[in-house]
């Protein structure tokens, strides 16, 4: 797998410098324009256009096209009635998506002299295609290709025009290509590549801008590296946050004679529905390298969704605010048709049903979870595999520990995988013994079940709980200490007469008998199993501020 | 002498007053030290009386309920907001294990006769009894995608509840060669499940692993045998082998002569692997090297053969 990746990369660059070394000469380029950068989109504008090591959403057909194979949906972008975007990734069910991409673009009064302006409008069609290599039956076990996407993408420059005072107007037309590639390194990070305009100059008929008037001009190709990490999320982040999500993107792009470009960029989400992003972009502009901090923010339904930037434009030289209505049609599912014996399967909804629903509280030590899933789907929870029954049905135990347990339930469907999680409270079950003579047993009863649950007073569950019966001296050290979470000393030398260094209450007893919570006797014992007066217990429950 | 007197008792008076004095500070700083170690010393708890009323459990848990940093972490308890992240996933070992799997022969005839035997040791964290059953995908070999193994000492399971689960069957005639993968899955009782596999190889024709002659050169005309030994390997057992051959036509043999297994004329060992032949080379044999055939058929159907050298001197 290594190798394949380092001869992609060989062969990445040996293109890259090839399409680097093409000449650029002529009108655009004089302006900063390159009519075949069509890096538009609301959601990566506001993350400062670093996308290109995200790509996880159909604008990567714009950025990265090796992020097409995981990608679907619409997407209509607008800053004006002369620059709209219209971006289409279309998943064929075979870890693979085509793309389509209809940038429209108009830049207007680029101050060329005091009494020169320019103002220059294209059209690019560009057409993609983003694949996980998985369709060949020697890759598809390994999982490094299920992490792997390359992209192509066939850009056509079908109506530039250009014009300037004093100059004739004059229009042009070219093609040229984008290479992406796409590695998923985990769930929470990816790293790409994206040679954009790398044919070289008249190579298969591309690679230049031809114009009416004025002969040909080169495009400039440019190499990206770029890495993203989700570093706040869900399971699998580095760190977990209960519907919360921190984006981190950042990207170099290179050019031939022209300076680096740096750009940064974040997202943070609340719920998978509302997004804040922004970012640090650096563009080519005529006086050189301009830098701006861009904005951005974005909200999502169920199938719909919408998203807002403002950043700058370099070569006017002016922040713009950019529109994008996003659409994910239901009917554009994952499906593929199985062997002639089994039905189609939809990953969409991969579990017919389950037992689980979110935020169970159980007193038992164990869960059932049972359910159906579609034919050809592999349930795993907790990471371990279910066993499936003929009819798809499966019903397993799960271990449930004290307090709080999640559940996490994947249904896998060859390279497809959904999660689920379900949160599972699992309560202390208490045995009142006195319950006929107890006052306000229920909240009582409540309370050592919340501390049993934390730990704080330890029981068998065989054991029945004494409300009326005297709490000890010892049993109150060591209630004390766990529930102030206080960090228990190593007891090296015997504490008092009848509390030896090995005595399991020791360490509690140090710290309660040092913090003078409880005192030892005269006689040089401390009694663990004396009882604890309510005059006591009063003072010490005093210095924690609680009065009965 | 008055004078000198009084003289005296001024000096005795100062005397005296120092030694007040002196006395006075020494029980000033005893006092000073005494205080310090009365406030230093120990404080011990008090003797009950026994008629002083118990702080109740019940009582003691409220009251440690309700203090600030309880009630925040009770909070926090019911809260299904915090807390749930990955360390709250558990991560006990829940499923069976499969120790190993193997196809015994390793090499099987597609010929729908020979016995090829699965077995899978498995075990599980709740003992074998937890164990709900182990199944085999024959698929691939032209059987059932579902077929249970056994652990009871019959069919072909040498020993009832050991963990060793077996399987007998063999491979459909409808089968192409080459290596063939067998899934195996055990399910526990709790509705786990673990995978293995084991690989088997289909073929046909048996191997000639090795054949030689002893001596490697021989005389014509000689008195002395030469012993032609083949190691063979079938696929399936070996007993399936139906005749091995050497072509000794150059050696005045007029068909294939036939090599024994035997342990007779030659043969070390009846029924091993090793198939052996002894002739003489007669004397009107000329001088050379000579590459004899030796094949091997099997009852599937199967042939192999390869070619050995012998080198004949005067």
């Amino acid at each position: 797998m290594s190798n394949i990746i380092s001869r992609s990369l060989a062969i990445f660059a040996l293109i890259l410098a090839m399409a680097l070394a093409v000449p650029v000469y002529a009108q655009l380029d004089d302006l900063s324009i390159n009519p075949l950068r069509i890096e538009i989109g609301s959601r990566p504008l506001g993350m400062g256009g670093a996308f290109t090591g995200l790509a996880d959403d159909m604008n990567s057909v714009l950025y990265n096209a090796g992020g097409l194979a995981w990608a679907k949906g619409i997407s209509l972008s607008m800053r004006d009635s002369e620059n709209i975007t219209a971006v289409q990734a279309y998943p064929t069910g075979f870890g693979s998506s085509l793309g389509l991409a209809v940038v429209t673009t108009r830049i207007s009064d680029v101050a060329v002299s005091p009494t020169v302006a320019a103002n220059s409008s294209s059209n690019v069609v560009s057409l993609s295609y983003g694949t996980k290599l998985t369709f060949i039956p020697q890759l598809y076990q390994d999982p490094a290709f299920q992490r792997l996407g390359l992209g192509i993408s066939i850009k056509g420059l079908m109506g530039q025009t250009l014009r300037q005072t004093g100059e004739l107007d004059r229009s042009a037309t070219g093609w040229d290509l984008d290479l992406g590639i796409l590695w998923k390194g985990t769930d929470w990070w990816s790293a790409g590549i994206s040679l954009q305009n790398i044919l070289p100059a008249h190579a298969l008929g591309g690679g230049v801008i031809k114009w009416d008037i004025g002969g040909e001009e080169g495009i400039p190709a440019v190499g990206k590296i770029a890495a993203s990490a989700r570093v706040i999320g869900d399971i699998g982040s580095p760190i977990f946050m209960e519907g919360r999500e921190l984006l981190l993107a950042g990207e170099i792009d290179v050019a031939r004679n022209r300076p680096m470009l740096l750009r940064l960029g974040g997202e943070w989400n609340f719920d998978k529905k509302y997004y804040i992003r922004t970012g640090f972009m650096q563009q080519r502009a005529r006086s050189g390298t301009s830098s701006d901090i861009n904005l951005g923010f974005g909200m999502r339904f169920e199938r719909w969704g919408i998203d807002f930037a403002s950043y700058r434009e370099p070569v006017q030289d002016e922040r713009f605010f950019y529109a994008s209505f996003l659409y994910v049609p239901k009917d554009w599912i994952v499906v593929r048709k199985l062997d002639i014996d089994k039905p189609v399967v939809m990953i969409e909804k991969p579990i017919e049903t389950i037992s689980l629903e979110d935020n169970i509280i159980t007193y038992d030590d164990k869960i059932d979870v049972f359910g159906r899933v579609k034919p050809g789907v592999e349930v795993y929870i907790n990471g371990l595999r279910a066993s499936l029954l003929a009819d798809n049905s499966f019903r397993v135990v799960v271990p449930l520990s004290l307090g709080k347990n999640l559940i996490v339930v994947e249904a896998r469907y060859e390279s497809e995988k959904k999660v689920w999680k379900y949160k599972v409270l699992r309560k202390a079950r208490i045995k009142v013994a006195d319950a006929a003579r107890v006052e306000n047993l229920e909240s009582k009863k409540e309370a050592v079940e919340s501390l049993v649950t934390m730990g704080v007073i330890e029981i068998t569950p065989e054991a029945e709980f004494v409300m009326e019966a005297g709490v000890t001296r010892g049993e109150l050290s060591s209630w004390l200490v766990k529930a102030a979470d206080i960090t228990i000393p190593e007891v090296r030398k015997d504490l008092f007469a009848d509390v030896s260094k090995d005595h399991p209450l020791a360490p509690y007893i140090k710290v309660i008998t040092d913090m003078k919570l409880l005192l030892p006797f005269p006689d040089g014992t401390f009694r663990p199993e004396a009882v604890v007066s309510k005059e006591e217990g009063d003072a010490i429950f005093a210095r924690f501020g609680v009065t009965r | 002498m008055k004078i000198r007197n009084s003289k005296f008792e001024i000096r005795n008076k100062s005397k005296i007053l120092i030694l007040k004095l002196v006395i006075g500070v020494l029980v000033i700083i005893s006092l000073f030290w005494l205080g310090c170690l009365s406030l230093v010393a120990p404080v011990y708890a008090q003797e009950k009386p026994g008629t002083e009323e118990e702080l109740t459990k019940g009582e003691a848990v409220v009251l440690i309920s309700a203090s600030d940093f309880m009630k925040k972490k009770i909070g926090e308890l019911l809260s299904w907001t915090i807390g749930y992240d990955i360390s709250k996933v558990s991560r006990l070992k829940l499923t069976p294990s499969i120790n190993y799997v193997m196809a015994v022969p390793k090499k099987v005839p597609p010929d729908g006769r020979t016995i090829l035997e699965i077995q899978a040791s498995v075990d599980d964290p709740g003992g074998l009894k937890n164990i709900a059953g182990v199944r085999a995908d024959l698929s691939s070999i032209g059987r059932l995608p579902n077929t249970m193994l056994v652990d009871n000492g019959l069919f072909g399971d040498q020993k009832a509840s050991d963990g060793i689960y077996t399987l007998q069957t063999s491979v459909s005639p409808k089968i192409e060669m080459g290596a063939k993968e067998v899934p195996v899955a055990v399910a526990n009782k709790k509705g786990w499940l673990a995978l293995a596999k084991t690989t088997l190889d289909v073929r046909l024709n048996p191997a000639i692993i090795e054949a030689k002659f002893v001596p490697e050169r021989a005389g014509a005309g000689s008195p002395a045998p030469v012993l032609l030994t083949v190691e063979v390997e079938n696929p399936g057992r070996i007993e399936d082998i139906s005749k091995v051959t050497a072509d000794l036509r150059s050696f005045g043999y007029t068909e294939l002569v036939l090599l024994h297994n035997d342990g007779k004329e030659g043969d070390a060992v009846a029924g091993d692997e090793i198939f052996s032949l002894q002739f003489m080379v007669p004397d009107y044999v000329v001088e050379g090297d000579y590459s004899v055939r030796v094949g091997a058929s099997n009852l599937a159907g199967g042939y192999g053969f390869a070619d050995v050298t012998l080198k004949v001197y005067k």
